[in-house]
């Protein structure tokens, strides 16, 4: 039996400095699982990064997070909360120009039709803290599009990088 | 052939054991670095820690890193936001249950991009007893130079067992 394929590149997306926010759309429903790679950095302030499926930024999304920063641990947990709030990272603005934060979103099982979708995420910033999210979308449709943005309509840095990879079972 | 992560080089400790897991050479081609490990060492201990340097790089302060663990009777955090290189979790150590190696997996974005390193682990060591771990980590490498050799090596300076394993893949985005 042939292996299935890992981390096939659907689509990828480089900021060019002017957009606080993006969509992968018309992903096809022939893989298993999808994974979002990104390396972030916003152009001011300290905001965090959402996530929505499918153009639906209702209140159909929650999340609980658990976060270290060097010194604690630390929990955080959100219920029916909007798109636009469902955050999938801390606080994305490293101390200096160079320093961009890394986001893997994993999205198990996105293109079934009879269960709510959930997925989880690790978010790495060492100046600040290391997260891992557990993400649930309640909604039954297959995932067909994700938005991900910075809160507050704040504009990713240029060079910020977006790559959407598919998994197959097999 | 399906898209999958390449290979790019392994490791299988032999029965001299290593004091330390290198790759050199590393082609900037990809888009991103993930490297797997299977590990345990000769240090007394049920847990032995792991530190990482790339670019044969150890000057002080160019290396931070955020902790987040847990070992089964409370969590913690640590860290430091200026070191002369990465803390990269556990493997396990010769007091841990028998043949039971940990499982860590590192993941370097853009490991060839003009930006500072941004490094994420995650890994757990096993002991069917007390001391065991689970950690998360942040780390970063505050150079922009693109990552063409890792070395990870035990804290301790003890040595990696026979049939540790490490494996270095690449991911390419497009």
């Amino acid at each position: 039996m042939a292996a299935g394929s890992t981390y096939t590149p659907i689509a990828n997306y480089t900021a060019s400095g002017s957009v606080s926010s993006y969509t992968f759309s018309s992903i096809p429903s022939t893989y298993t699982d999808l994974v979002l790679v990104s390396s972030v950095k916003a152009a001011s302030g300290t905001p965090s990064m959402y996530m929505y499926y499918n153009g639906d930024a209702t209140t159909l999304y929650s999340f609980t997070g658990l976060a270290g920063n060097g010194t604690a641990a630390s929990s955080t947990r959100n219920t029916n909360i909007a798109g636009t709030a469902n955050w999938v990272s801390a606080y994305n603005n490293g101390v200096s120009s160079t320093n961009f934060n890394s986001n893997m979103i994993q999205v198990m099982n996105y293109a079934n039709t009879t269960n709510n979708k959930t997925s989880l995420t690790r978010w790495t910033g060492a100046d600040y803290e290391t997260v891992a999210i557990a993400n649930l979308y309640r909604s039954t449709n297959a995932i067909s599009s994700i938005t991900i943005g910075l809160q507050s309509s704040i504009n990713f840095v240029a060079g910020s990088t977006f790559t959407l990879y598919g998994i197959a079972a097999a | 052939m399906a898209n999958t992560y390449t290979l790019i080089a392994a490791v299988n400790v032999g029965a001299g054991g290593a004091s330390s897991i290198d790759f050199n050479s590393i082609s900037s081609s990809y888009t991103d670095l993930v490297l797997s490990l299977s590990v345990r060492t000769t240090q007394a201990t049920t847990a032995d820690d792991l530190l990482m340097r790339v670019n044969g790089d150890s000057t002080a302060g160019r290396y931070a890193y955020k902790d987040l663990y847990g070992n089964g009777s409370g969590s913690g955090s640590g860290g430091s936001t200026s070191a002369s290189f990465n803390y990269v979790g556990r493997a396990t150590g010769s007091t841990a249950t028998n043949s039971t190696f940990a499982s860590n997996q590192i993941y370097f974005t853009n490991y060839a991009g003009a930006i500072t390193k941004s490094i994420t682990f995650d890994g757990v060591t096993e002991n069917n007893a007390s001391g065991a771990f689970g950690d998360f980590l942040a780390n970063s490498y505050n150079q922009t130079t693109a990552i063409s050799s890792i070395t990870v090596y035990p804290q301790s300076g003890a040595s990696f067992v026979q049939y540790s394993t490490a494996y270095l893949y690449g991911v390419k985005n497009a």
